[in-house]
């Protein structure tokens, strides 16, 4: 059984679950940052990266979610691989021009259903475990 | 296609948690690249900021992520 252990960032004695993971685009493994979300259905990205990764927005699925305000956004769905240290799953990632928050998200499609997540608020610790 | 594995992945990790809070106060709003243990790129775009990182690095796969404004990081998502 495989067991991560990634430690929160911290911004002024405040712990939050970003973490960094790695994403295949087109032809290759782009580096980014998220934020694990347990209350996001999808993860999803900024078009900016769907960019960096090569992607052409057209090509995925779009859908349309609904966001914290009641509003709704445009999604752009993919199936890519992502990387968390060394195990890599196909993961579900959605794009949109209008994620109004300052950090990708990674939610639980796909992800959630391959690793038992666990977040230690108090130590600042995630626990991955690969299913 | 090289599906083998991210070059450079987890190098840089330690150092932006050590450097997290400087990146918010500096950069908040902004996309950063991080490579070789430095800001390697700043730009407002995730695109411009690894193309400024791999002009200066380049063989060196950076590290590109929006960095959130203070406010950001208290959510109720």
């Amino acid at each position: 059984m495989r067991i991560i252990k990634l430690d929160y960032l911290v911004y002024q004695k405040r712990k939050s679950p970003i973490i960094p993971v790695a994403l295949f685009g087109r032809k290759e493994w782009k580096i980014t940052w998220v934020y694990v979300d347990s209350g996001a259905s999808y993860s999803i990205f900024s078009t900016e990266d769907a960019h960096r990764l090569g992607l052409n927005l057209s090509e995925g699925e779009r859908i349309s979610m609904v966001v914290g305000d009641g509003g709704h956004i445009p999604v752009y769905l993919f199936k890519l691989p992502l990387k968390i240290e060394d195990v890599t799953i196909e993961a579900t990632i959605g794009f949109s021009p209008r994620l109004g928050v300052g950090f990708n998200l990674l939610g639980r499609k796909d992800v959630f259903e391959r690793f038992k997540i666990c977040f230690d608020d108090r130590q600042g610790v995630l626990t991955f475990v690969r299913r | 296609m090289n599906r083998r594995k991210p070059r450079h992945y987890k190098r840089d990790d330690q150092w932006i948690r050590e450097h997290f809070e400087e990146l918010v106060k500096s950069y908040g709003g902004r996309f950063v690249a991080v490579a070789n243990k430095a800001v390697s790129g700043v730009d407002s775009t995730a695109l411009g900021a690894e193309r400024k990182s791999l002009k200066r690095y380049p063989h060196v796969t950076p590290s590109v992520f929006p960095v959130p404004d203070p406010e950001d990081l208290i959510c109720a998502l």
